[in-house]
């Protein structure tokens, strides 16, 4: 009785994790039709390759959850990507303090927006617009067009290294990214639901005045989260640079849709306060398991594009629908 | 004042058009060039295809929309145009064109007002599906528009030519639509406050269906301008449509939450951001350091717009 009361509590997110399971056992089971042990290390892998949307996605999740919406996320994952490796120059020793250095711009940039949302009473997605606009000219001109440096082994091995030793398929027990994405996952799962952080979340996002009337600092806390989700997408970019170990223009560009995307297919709503992490992570899942279905396919990208176009219709119409029937 | 009337409207557009003259001004007396007959009609060119855009998002906003499909719109349109008209000849094919910009319009009202998608979601997701079906239709730029239709668009009269007609002709007539006939008051009410729109007995649903029917509409409108201007089809040529056309309106005075502002506002800003990249190259200025400008050149316009409607 009391399971069956957390599922109707939570219908949307378990709907959508239903959903998740659906397809992976479509895509597994009818259309590669692997054995269970290399689906097992086929998914793995997917959850590996994951790392940068998730991370940029559950930072996305904690600004619309306080009624904000961050544009400049895959300008910031781009700007990420290009700084770590320019500072880095493909050496060891350098790792620690070019991610810190990388880190630190990023924070930056998420207080400069946050600060001017908060004080200058704009709307957050043309402030973001905005900022996306600058930080793209900034890195352009700091690059010249031709960005340079590179990526140390050491480091590329956070996204390419799997603890444990190889079992059946799969190169180990499970992929040092996945840790890191999972890792940052629990910890905001954490203070979202242990700490005073996780009320003062949805108060703020749900109803400013009131949070403030309740003694909390509404515009404070905006602005950290927006230096939050700046910091996640610095890391995302990071990890991106990881994966592919060196730098290009605008990679961080397509975690933006993307990031909208499975935030909303997870039951975060654009009004603030309604929604959760950990539906995100589904929509994240779902997205990465949609292109490598497209991909296997062989429909390319725009077999993707139809495909999640009318998969966010479908989820967001059924989240309607339970939403206005428990009314 | 009464909000969308067409004082209050004017009031919102005052600081996009003065930082239009300013830069007019300055531009005409740091470049040769910009002062000529030649880069006046490059401007109204390259103004016509995002001012009708935005013209069309004007609507959709005004009732309490946002429509993010606008951009691949474009680009679909641009596509089908560029790909078939040789085929199935011209006149067919401009309409067909425009018969799908006005279907996924209607499909983004019926999926906000039936389905209850946020219009944010749902329009994110018909460009998804409209940039899946550009791309299908055509994988690399190419195709061809009629040599005739191209010389027709670049054709001028003095200070007239054809795109300036055209978006002189479609402002006008929308701008009628919104301030003259009962549908441009619904809209208003339903921007200001759905709650009371639903309880006087609006047709919400009809509205908002036709506000985004309106949008697809233009911008399909939009897309054979384009297309014919770089006289080919790309799927990808509308990529920053969507947001620089939600700036131009904003910047117009138009409030993002809807029920106030206008056309008059949104022409303003259509033209101060077709403007900008023109401005800023004549001017010589770098086209990285151009982002930068642009961007704080739109914080600027929204700062002005703040202090005016406090």
């Amino acid at each position: 009785m009391k399971f069956f009361n957390i599922f109707k509590r939570n219908l949307i997110v378990f709907s959508i994790y239903i959903l998740l399971i659906i397809i992976a056992i479509v895509f597994y089971g009818l259309i590669i039709r692997l054995p269970l042990s290399k689906s097992i290390a086929h998914f793995l892998d997917l959850i590996r390759q994951v790392a940068p949307l998730s991370l940029i996605s559950l930072g996305q999740t904690l600004v619309l959850l306080v009624g904000g919406i961050d544009l400049s996320v895959g300008a910031i994952a781009s700007l990420a990507n290009i700084l770590s490796a320019n500072f880095m120059k493909g050496e060891v020793s350098l790792i620690p303090i070019s991610v810190f250095l990388t880190l630190t711009i990023c924070i930056l940039i998420g207080f400069i927006s946050g600060i001017v949302i908060v004080k200058v009473k704009m709307p957050p997605f043309l402030i973001t617009l905005a900022m996306s606009s600058v930080i793209r000219g900034a890195y352009l001109l700091y690059t010249g067009g031709a960005p340079r440096g590179g990526i140390a082994n050491e480091f590329r091995s956070i996204a390419r290294e799997w603890i444990g030793s190889p079992i059946g398929n799969a190169p180990g027990i499970f992929p040092v990214a996945g840790i890191v994405w999972i890792a940052v996952f629990v910890a905001l799962l954490f203070a979202i639901n242990k700490t005073i952080f996780g009320v003062e979340l949805y108060a703020v996002g749900g109803n400013p005045r009131t949070a403030w009337l309740s003694g909390f600092n509404p515009n404070k806390f905006t602005i950290g989260i927006y230096m939050l989700s700046a910091t996640l997408a610095g890391m995302s970019g990071l990890m991106h640079s990881a994966l592919i170990g060196g730098a290009l223009l605008h990679v961080g560009d397509p975690y933006l849709l993307d990031s909208i995307a499975a935030t909303c297919m997870g039951g975060t709503t654009f009004d603030g306060g309604v929604g959760g992490i950990v539906g995100t992570i589904a929509g994240v899942l779902i997205i990465q398991l949609l292109n490598a279905i497209t991909t296997i396919m062989g429909m390319k990208e725009t077999g993707k594009y139809i495909v999640l176009g009318l998969l966010i219709i479908a989820i967001l119409s059924i989240n309607h629908l339970i939403a206005s029937s428990r009314r | 004042m009464l909000e969308g009337s067409l004082k209050r409207q004017i009031n919102l557009a005052i600081p996009v058009y003065t930082i239009i003259i300013i830069m007019t001004v300055a531009g005409a007396i740091g470049s040769e060039y910009f002062r000529t007959l030649n880069n006046y009609h490059n401007i109204i060119y390259r103004v016509a295809a995002i001012a009708i855009v935005s013209l069309g998002q004007t609507v959709v906003m005004l009732a309490g929309g946002i429509d993010l499909s606008v951009g691949n719109v474009l680009a679909l349109s641009s596509c089908i145009l560029a790909t078939y008209n040789t085929s199935f000849g011209l006149f067919p094919t401009i309409l067909v064109t425009l018969i799908i910009g006005l279907l996924i319009g209607v499909i983004n009202g019926f999926g906000e007002t039936k389905l209850g998608v946020p219009p944010m979601v749902m329009t994110l997701a018909t460009m998804s599906i409209a940039k899946g079906l550009s791309l299908l239709i055509r994988p690399t730029p190419g195709g061809s528009i009629p040599y005739g239709m191209y010389k027709f668009f670049d054709y001028k009269w003095g200070l007239l030519s054809f795109p300036l007609i055209l978006i002189l002709l479609l402002g006008s007539t929308l701008f009628l639509i919104i301030h003259c006939t009962k549908f441009g008051r619904y809209i208003f009410c339903i921007g200001g406050n759905k709650l009371n729109a639903k309880k006087n007995g609006i047709p919400i649903v009809k509205i908002k269906i036709t506000s985004y029917a309106i949008c697809g509409l233009l911008a399909a409108i939009a897309g054979i301008i384009m297309s014919v201007r770089i006289s080919s089809g790309d799927a990808l040529i509308g990529e920053t449509f969507a947001l620089d056309s939600i700036t131009a309106v904003v910047i117009g005075g138009t409030a993002m939450m809807g029920g106030e502002g206008g056309i008059v506002g949104t022409l303003g800003g259509a033209l101060l951001i077709a403007m900008i990249s023109n401005f800023l190259n004549l001017l010589g200025i770098n086209p990285m350091t151009q982002y930068i400008i642009k961007g704080l050149i739109l914080v600027i316009a929204l700062a002005g717009k703040v202090k005016k409607s406090d």
